[in-house]
């Protein structure tokens, strides 16, 4: 066993064994979880239960099918994502949305409602569903219509206000479980006709765009009265509401289209922050290994059996180690929450996955992951080699990280938004930001010879960086005292051993 | 045969010249003290000896090849500056520098708990450095120095920072190998250490060469101090350079404190006070110790 390999073994076990390197491991997938789940709870808010009192009779029906048309809408729009994701064709009724979403007008979703809406789209669904896909659960609906005990509808406005204050607290029950009363309408005997006002009351809570969503229904059927007063048919001011412009919206195909870069580039993109947090970390860890090593005048002792040079890479190649544990270890969770869970998880992972179907794309992945991972370790063992305390190197780390940090967080934000950007491709030939630049944009259209050109640029950057690092080594290990200005720093990296 | 031969070896630092036209060899077998003060260039001499750093003219050599990392296989070096991992294990330290000096796992296991033993660590073999004491600390740094059972020893102020009961185990370790066949170099400037120890010795004094030799040449390259009792002064005496009252005794006998000319030993003047009759109540010669010698060649005004 060489010494290289000797050294690399210890730096590999020195941060391998650390409660806080397995944390660091354990705590992006635990994240990733934790943040679904929260999202899946907090995409989930309870039913609010609105009444309307319609004293006129005419307009209680038209603002409950509104309510109905906008579920079945959602409904619609999320079992066709999901028919499209896992690749779905559940028989007649994926005609409702095989236009697209462009096409999803009151015309579409009553013939939807027809078809028997999204409880049966989502039995449709779930039944052809492949094995893995997680299932189709039907919308929770938002918005619930509850009767009121009778009696306390056919009185004024002023004593139907009156008891509302008792019904704001007391539990209605409803389909879903016991609710309280969030939102109460009342619209006038008089409605569209005289001055009386439509009232309604809440019980504080935040129910703007259902009262937005009554607001527009009521003013519609204003309308609709108005031109029937002028003379116009119910049938024929109904046919010029629903008047549809005839028009083709060309969606890209499935998978593509700004979602489908985005879900293609979450992998890519989950690896320049990973990236750039396992440097944190584990960058953290080295400069303290190194910075031990020269508080406690070990290198001494190390010089005396091993080359400085050996001593470098042997700590370049036992980081190159944490660095692939930690890929391998986040691919495996990866590839675990895919063929295990059937949760949303999967919906977001298994398509980003997917989109790494390329063996060099996945290769690609893995070399600008580890290149990025080195290119920024040296620059932690430079600041180690020339520093005594942890407070002497964040002097040094502090303008470093920010160097490194802004510009691949543009970077990230412009890669989805302008993936064929100036900046992206620019930042792609700068070599301490090429592995970013690169992750970020592999899946959205770079070259092979992009790739190419770009990975010898960050061979060639990392041979260099080494020589220089070991320059360094050589020129300043055993040095005490004050850490050396910059200027020394480039005399000494430019001198020949 | 020389383990280590350096020959006009001259080390600068910019303008600085630490070492300068430094030759001398030391033979295989026994203890050689490499003696000197504070930046007399000692460090930096055995620093080049193990290639950590490069003369700037000059040569050497050890064990009969120039310096390099693969000497360290018969190679033990304990610096004047220590320090270990401090969360690696005592086991998993010896045996990593084993393992740097190019021995086998098994063996640098097997040489690691001999020394561990050797050196009463047993009870701390599984315990992670920084739960020892500092002493304990040092038996585990020379213990990863002799783990590969060197041919050729560098201690580098192996005595300092230890408290005596440490340092007599040291001297015993550093007699024991010496015993065994190697050949022991240490740098120190507590020159009691080096009288018990050292068969030959180089004094160093600002990075020159102000002696190099036995034991008995150091103290013959101080001259000797001799006190005289006798009523009338010395002074006229042929080799007698000085002479200073030292205590006026009873009944007029005076102690005299007697500086000698060059190339003149004691037993010459005793031969021609006796050839004189000149009178003597007490003829005592003082033969000067090696922190006599380490102060009369390192002190101010020697090297260059």
């Amino acid at each position: 066993m060489s010494s290289v390999s000797i050294i690399a073994t210890r730096e590999y076990r020195q941060i391998a064994t650390t409660r806080g390197f397995w944390i660091t491991l354990l705590l992006v997938p635990l994240a990733i979880l934790a943040s679904t789940l929260v999202t899946r709870l907090a995409a989930a808010p309870r039913d609010v239960v609105y009444t309307i009192v319609d004293m006129s009779g005419r307009y209680a029906a038209s603002l409950d099918r509104r309510v109905e048309v906008d579920y079945q809408r959602r409904g619609l729009s999320e079992v066709a994502a999901y028919a499209q994701a896992w690749r779905i064709k559940p028989g007649p009724i994926a005609a409702a949305w095989s236009d697209g979403p462009s096409w999803y007008n009151d015309d579409r979703i009553d013939r939807f409602i027809a078809m028997g809406g999204v409880e049966a789209a989502g039995r449709a669904v779930n039944a052809h569903r492949p094995h893995g896909a997680p299932e189709f659960l039907t919308p929770q609906r938002m918005y619930r219509d509850v009767a009121l005990p009778s009696g306390l509808d056919d009185g004024d406005p002023v004593a139907f206000g009156a008891v509302l204050n008792r019904l704001f607290q007391t539990n209605i029950p409803t389909p879903s479980g016991p609710r309280t009363l969030a939102l109460a309408i009342y619209i006038p005997k008089d409605f569209g006709a005289g001055s009386s006002p439509v009232r309604m009351w809440t019980n504080g809570s935040s129910v703007t765009p259902l009262i937005d969503t009554m607001r527009e229904e009521l003013a519609r059927a204003a309308r609709r009265d108005a031109l029937g007063h002028d003379g116009l048919s119910t049938e024929e001011t109904y046919r010029v509401e629903r008047l549809a412009v005839p028009m083709q919206v060309i969606d890209p195909p499935a998978g593509g289209g700004r979602d489908g870069l985005i879900i293609r580039s979450i992998v890519p993109l989950a690896l320049v922050y990973l990236l750039l947090v396992t440097m944190m970390t584990t960058g953290g860890m080295l400069l303290q290994g190194m910075i031990e090593e020269r508080s406690n005048k070990l290198l001494e002792s190390l010089l005396a059996c091993v080359s400085p040079s050996e001593l470098m890479y042997g700590k370049l190649v036992g980081l190159g180690a944490v660095g692939l544990t930690i890929i391998l270890f986040w691919a495996a969770c990866a590839i675990a929450a895919v063929s295990t869970s059937a949760g949303i998880v999967t919906t977001i992972l298994r398509p980003s996955l997917s989109a790494l179907d390329q063996p060099w794309i996945v290769a690609a992945l893995i070399f600008y992951f580890l290149s990025g991972y080195l290119i920024i370790s040296m620059i932690y063992l430079a600041i180690g080699s020339v520093c005594s305390s942890i407070q002497e190197a964040q002097a040094f780390l502090m303008p470093v990280m920010v160097v490194i940090t802004l510009p691949v967080l543009a970077l990230v934000t412009t890669s989805v938004s302008n993936p064929g950007s100036m900046f992206a491709k620019v930042m792609s030939w700068i070599p301490i930001y090429t592995p970013f630049a690169m992750l970020a944009r592999l899946v959205t259209g770079v070259t092979m010879s992009e790739v190419q050109g770009t990975a010898a640029l960050v061979l060639g950057f990392i041979w260099l960086e080494s020589i220089l690092l070991g320059r360094l080594f050589e020129a300043n290990l055993l040095n005490t005292g004050q850490p050396p200005t910059l200027v020394s720093v480039i005399r000494m990296m430019g001198r020949r051993s | 045969m020389a383990v280590l031969m350096l020959d006009r070896v001259v080390k600068r630092f910019g303008e600085f010249t630490a070492v300068d036209e430094l030759s001398f060899s030391v033979p295989e077998g026994g203890v050689f003290g490499f003696l000197g003060g504070n930046g007399a260039g000692k460090t930096t001499s055995l620093r080049m000896v193990l290639d950590i750093l490069r003369p700037t003219t000059g040569t050497i050599e050890v064990l009969g090849k120039p310096p390099s990392r693969e000497n360290s296989t018969q190679l033990g070096f304990l610096p004047e500056e220590r320090g270990l991992y401090r969360r690696m294990t005592v086991l998993d330290t010896v045996v990593y520098f084993g393992r740097l000096k190019g021995m086998k796992r098994d063996a640098a296991r097997k040489s690691a708990m001999a020394l561990i033993e050797r050196f009463d660590l047993v009870p701390w073999a599984r315990q992670a450095v920084d739960k020892l004491s500092k002493g304990m600390s040092q038996k585990v740094q020379l213990a990863a120095a002799l783990v590969n059972a060197p041919r050729l020893v560098i201690l580098d102020e192996p005595f300092s920072g230890l408290d005596p009961l440490n340092q007599d185990i040291l001297e015993d370790v550093v007699r024991e190998l010496a015993r065994n066949g190697s050949t022991v170099v240490f740098s120190t400037h507590i020159m009691q250490h080096a009288e018990r120890l050292c068969d030959r010795m180089l004094f160093l004094a600002r990075g020159r060469k102000v002696f190099e030799g036995g034991q008995e040449d150091a103290r013959r390259a101080v001259p000797a101090r001799l006190t005289m009792v006798s009523r009338v002064s010395p002074i006229g005496l042929p080799g007698v350079s000085r002479v200073s009252l030292a205590e006026s005794l009873a009944d007029g006998w005076n102690l005299w404190d007697v500086g000698l000319a060059p190339d003149v030993v004691p037993g010459d003047i005793l031969e021609i006070c006796t050839a004189q009759s000149f009178p003597l109540r007490d003829f005592t010669v003082h033969s000067p110790s090696l922190h006599d010698v380490f102060l009369r060649l390192v002190g101010p005004g020697n090297g260059r």
